[in-house]
């Protein structure tokens, strides 16, 4: 298994190389000539020269792209040209409430869809079943932004039950960074009251992400477990006088869950690309909406900053959804 | 012969709801065994055999009725228990099942151990009670007897091989596994699925022999289903012929063997190699069971079929001691 | 057409089919809805933001422009900025796939390491990150997805090539000496009309929705376009009071999507009966 792990870290690298090559090429588009920007209109060559010095694109390209990829693997994406602020900085205080927000997500998506996709299976073609299928198929068409602003609409201005944005009531302590995960650390520092803040503020923008991924996971549950009851050692067992509901769980339940799972590698995709939206809907102060304010200030450090930073974390995930299929499924690991 | 018996099928009838129309499953269907006798189930494919398995086991299949009969296990009726208790008292505890393709008959993500022991789980070893909870120390015992179980059937490292995969082990090897596990449960009755058809034909063998061996060891009753009758000639001590789901011949493995009654059962034996000098095949094949033919179900397929045939229907007659056969034209020849 | 037959037997796929005409049919005549359509776009300060009701059916905006009107119209850039990036995705992505999945080699393996690197970055992302540096405006966007989606249509090609080549009458083509040109045109390029055609549905659903998001961040389509993504990111400056402004394109959003969804739902269906929704 620590082999597996491995590889797929090393198979990585290049993949995130190109990363670099890519966001490199496009800061090199944005900026044009920066020194010739920071000197001025009418500065003369000499001055120029010297700024371009000073920022080290005197160089040739590639050592130009090396020094940046130097930078970048020590957590340093520069200064943002619009704040002036060092925009890892920035990133490595925001990640964390993007990544709260997403696995929360992906932990409704997961327990909800898979909880559905199961009972639709094994009710097939009863009104249950319908219901899911048409919420499925609805929930996949829904732009999530617009659904963060129904929902905000309807639980926060009309119905008053939750708060309208933000991670917790203003005011209120954050509690003491600990996972970086408001839930967690209020735990684990026993802060009930910011516990509970935490939930009402986390549970409109991670329903909302986890819509999409809800209607993903409970589609392919339910056809995966209507094929596992099918097999040949589902016969097996009830031949052998396995109770009905030992039959799906965990044994039918654990072979169906091998497509959802690989599933979730893309939805984490998408979830974070829902984020981005969303986050800005909702307050949320992670990197979505750090990218948003990135974008209206025209601020490319701190955009391209960004898309690094999800690729290298959505990078991970997938190794991370690879690692949970291989241990489902016995043979995707003897495999590689 | 009747009060000996451990398993009375008699004059069974199923019926299924299709979409094209209400399809007779079985038909009359009459046989018995006894205790530690293995007795052959032989017919082509689609003529109902695995039907009777799953109805033995009560586990009816999607849409199904009963329309006649009993069966008599133990001398209690099974069709008339409740399906709870055919679940809780009959199923994996008195009567086992080996299945037709051990490659598909494990589920490829557990542990062979873990599926083993969940086996052993609900069917019980043959002094527990059907309500045993499942402690650790029940547990251990399973585990111990299985260890013991797949050493008999000469699986190497049995403690090992429960930690192990399906996918790990070869075809023949999985088939012994479900054999010993099945059997450190000591049913009453084994019901095997042609459990040899998807092996290759040396491991075939080797499995035959083993099952037959550790039944007779055991003291289990097998019912083989088979479409082959050389299995029925190596391994059985009675057979029941059955054709489009109805119960054509049955009699001693050696009686039916050498002296068929029945043209169909004559034409089995011929398509097989060891039993025939001459190997002819079957024309044609199984009648639909939605629009089963009037008469004789083989009829149409009959060399020695006349007019009657295709009129009346043969029931199951006495030929010679437990010799019986349904043939018009045996009944007209005698 | 017996495949076509089949479809028109899945009532959903008809309804997503029947959605989508629709659509194109006020796409390219709006005025079949719209009696007036330069209320759409020339708004009377006096009728901002009016309630739903028989003069306005969705309500107007905040500069008193029906919100019907813009919602129809609306539907024209939808569709187009949906067929314009997968046609364009298309164009790029399905010949890199041919060519990677029929030849093995440097160029095949250099084609899939871009495609890896592309798709590394969930596509939304990369492409707001070029929309940016594209600067504002919806052909902007259009290059933006253009460029970040044509890796779905390569990877789709590339394994379905793949087992097209492995088969048998593939080598005994190469064997009787056809060229290689021709094997890819005339027997692979068959082989992978139908997945192609299935991403391409589906990727035209997905692609009104990232659209949408890209008007709503501001690096979309500007105003005084009707983009629908742009509509609710401004009607969610009037809410709660004004609800309908943010409401109805939203609506639109979610009806057009699930058009080309269900259709291309049918379609998988017809090709690929694993994830068969009925059964």
């Amino acid at each position: 298994m620590l082999r597996f792990i491995i590889i797929r870290l090393l198979l990585l690298i290049p993949v995130l190389l190109g990363l670099l090559l890519m966001t490199f090429v496009l800061l090199g588009l944005a900026e044009g000539d920066p020194a010739a920007a920071i000197a001025g209109d009418n500065a003369t060559p000499e001055q120029i020269q010297r700024i371009r010095e000073e920022l080290g694109i005197d160089k040739p390209v590639i050592a130009q792209f090396g020094a940046y990829v130097v930078n970048v693997v020590q957590g340093d994406f520069g200064v943002s040209a619009y704040s002036n602020r060092a925009v890892g900085a920035d990133i490595a205080q925001r990640l964390p409430a993007t990544l709260e927000l997403t696995f929360v997500s992906l932990l409704i998506a997961a327990v909800l869809g898979i909880g559905f996709g199961t009972l639709a299976a094994l009710w097939r073609n009863s009104v249950f079943d319908y219901l899911v299928r048409i919420v499925s198929v609805a929930g996949l068409a829904m732009a999530s932004f617009w659904i963060a602003i129904m929902l905000q609409l309807l639980f926060s201005m009309q119905l008053d039950l939750l708060p309208l944005r933000g991670r917790l009531p203003s005011g209120m302590e954050a509690p003491a960074v600990l996972t970086g995960s408001y839930l967690l650390d209020s735990l684990l520092t026993g802060r009930i009251d910011a516990f509970v803040q935490s939930l009402r503020h986390i549970l409109l923008p991670a329903l909302t992400i986890s819509l999409g991924g809800i209607a993903t996971i409970a589609r392919f549950t339910r056809s995966a477990v209507v094929t596992t009851l099918q097999t040949e050692y589902t016969t097996y067992e009830e031949a052998a006088g396995f109770p009905r509901r030992r039959i799906v769980f965990p044994y039918a339940l654990r072979n169906s869950l091998v497509t959802p799972v690989t599933q979730i590698g893309l939805l984490f995709g998408a979830f974070i690309s829902s984020a981005v939206a969303v986050e800005a809907v909702f307050d949320w102060p992670g990197i979505g909406s750090y990218l948003v304010q990135a974008i209206f200030n025209s601020d490319f450090q701190a955009v391209l900053a960004v898309t690094l930073v999800i690729g290298a974390v959505y990078g991970l995930v997938n190794i991370a959804v690879d690692l949970a299929h291989a241990l489902l499924d016995r043979r995707v690991a003897e495999r590689l | 012969m009747t009060d000996t018996a451990l398993l009375e099928v008699r004059d069974l009838s199923l019926s299924v709801k299709t979409d094209a129309g209400v399809a007779r499953i079985l038909d009359h269907i009459d046989f018995s065994i006894r205790r530690g006798e293995i007795v052959g189930l032989v017919g082509e494919s689609g003529c109902g055999k695995s039907t009777v398995v799953r109805v033995l086991l009560g586990l009816l299949p999607k849409g199904a009725q009963i329309d006649s009969g009993r069966i008599l296990f133990k001398g209690v009726d099974l069709l008339t228990l409740r399906p709870k208790d055919v679940a809780r008292r009959i199923r994996g505890r008195s009567i086992g099942f080996i299945p037709q393709d051990p490659y598909q008959s494990f589920n490829p993500t557990f542990t062979v151990g873990k599926q083993m022991l969940e086996v052993l789980r609900w069917s019980g070893l043959p002094d527990e009670a059907p309500d045993t909870r499942w402690t650790r120390a029940v547990q251990a015992r399973h585990r111990a007897k299985l260890i013991e179980m797949l050493e008999a059937v000469n699986i190497a490292d049995p403690a090992g091989a429960l930690e192990r995969y399906p996918h790990q082990f070869s075809g023949g090897q999985r088939q012994r596994i479900l054999i010993a596990t099945v059997l450190a449960c000591q049913p009453d009755l084994l019901l095997a699925d042609e459990p040899t058809t998807a092996l290759d034909v040396t491991t075939q063998m080797q499995i035959l022999h083993l099952l037959r061996d550790l039944a007779l060891d055991f003291g289990v009753a097998v019912m083989m289903v088979t479409h082959d009758f050389g299995v029925v000639a190596q391994l059985c001590d009675r057979v029941s012929v059955m054709y489009a789901g109805q119960t054509v011949e049955t009699g001693t493995a050696h009686a039916v063997i050498h002296q068929p009654a029945h043209p169909y059962t004559e034409r089995l034996i011929a398509c097989h190699p060891d039993l025939s000098e001459t190997i002819v095949g079957i024309p044609g094949q199984v009648s639909s069971p939605i629009n089963p033919p009037m008469g004789c179900r083989f009829h149409p397929r009959c060399l020695i079929a006349t007019d009657a045939c295709a009129d009346q229907r043969p029931v199951l007659r006495t030929l010679e001691g437990a010799h019986r056969v349904a043939c018009l034209m045996r009944e007209a020849a005698s | 057409m017996l495949i076509f037959r089949k479809l028109l037997q899945d009532v959903p796929a008809v309804i997503g089919l029947l959605i989508l005409i629709f659509a194109t049919l006020i796409a390219i005549f709006p005025e079949l809805l719209v009696d007036n359509l330069v209320a759409a776009n020339r708004g009377n300060i006096l009728l901002r933001l009016q309630p739903p009701g028989v003069d306005h059916w969705f309500g107007t905006d905040d500069l008193g422009r029906d919100l019907f009107a813009r919602v129809v119209l609306g539907t024209r850039s939808a569709i187009i900025m949906a067929v314009v990036v997968v046609l364009a995705a298309m164009v790029i992505g399905v010949p890199l796939g041919l060519v990677a999945g029929y030849f093995d080699g440097v160029v095949s393996g250099f084609i899939m390491r871009v495609t890896d690197v592309v798709l590394a970055v969930p596509q939304l992302i990369l492409a707001i990150a070029i929309a940016q540096i594209l600067g504002k405006g919806q052909e902007s966007a259009m290059i933006a997805l253009a460029a970040t989606y044509w890796p779905f249509f390569t990877r789709t090609v590339y394994s379905e090539a793949r087992r097209v080549r492995s088969q048998l009458f593939i080598e005994a083509l190469e064997g009787l000496g056809a060229s290689r040109f021709r094997i890819m045109a005339f027997h692979i390029l068959p082989n992978v009309a139908a997945p192609v055609l299935i991403r391409a549905t589906v990727g035209m659903g997905f692609t009104i929705l990232t659209a949408a998001v890209l008007g709503f961040l501001g690096v979309g389509a500007t105003p005084p376009s009707p983009d629908w993504g742009l509509a609710i990111s401004e009607g969610r400056k009037y809410l709660p009071e004004f609800w309908w402004y943010a409401t109805f394109p939203g609506l639109a959003i979610l009806l057009l999507v699930l058009g080309f969804n269900l259709l291309g739902d049918g379609l998988r269906d017809l090709v690929d009966p694993k994830l068969r929704r009925s059964r």
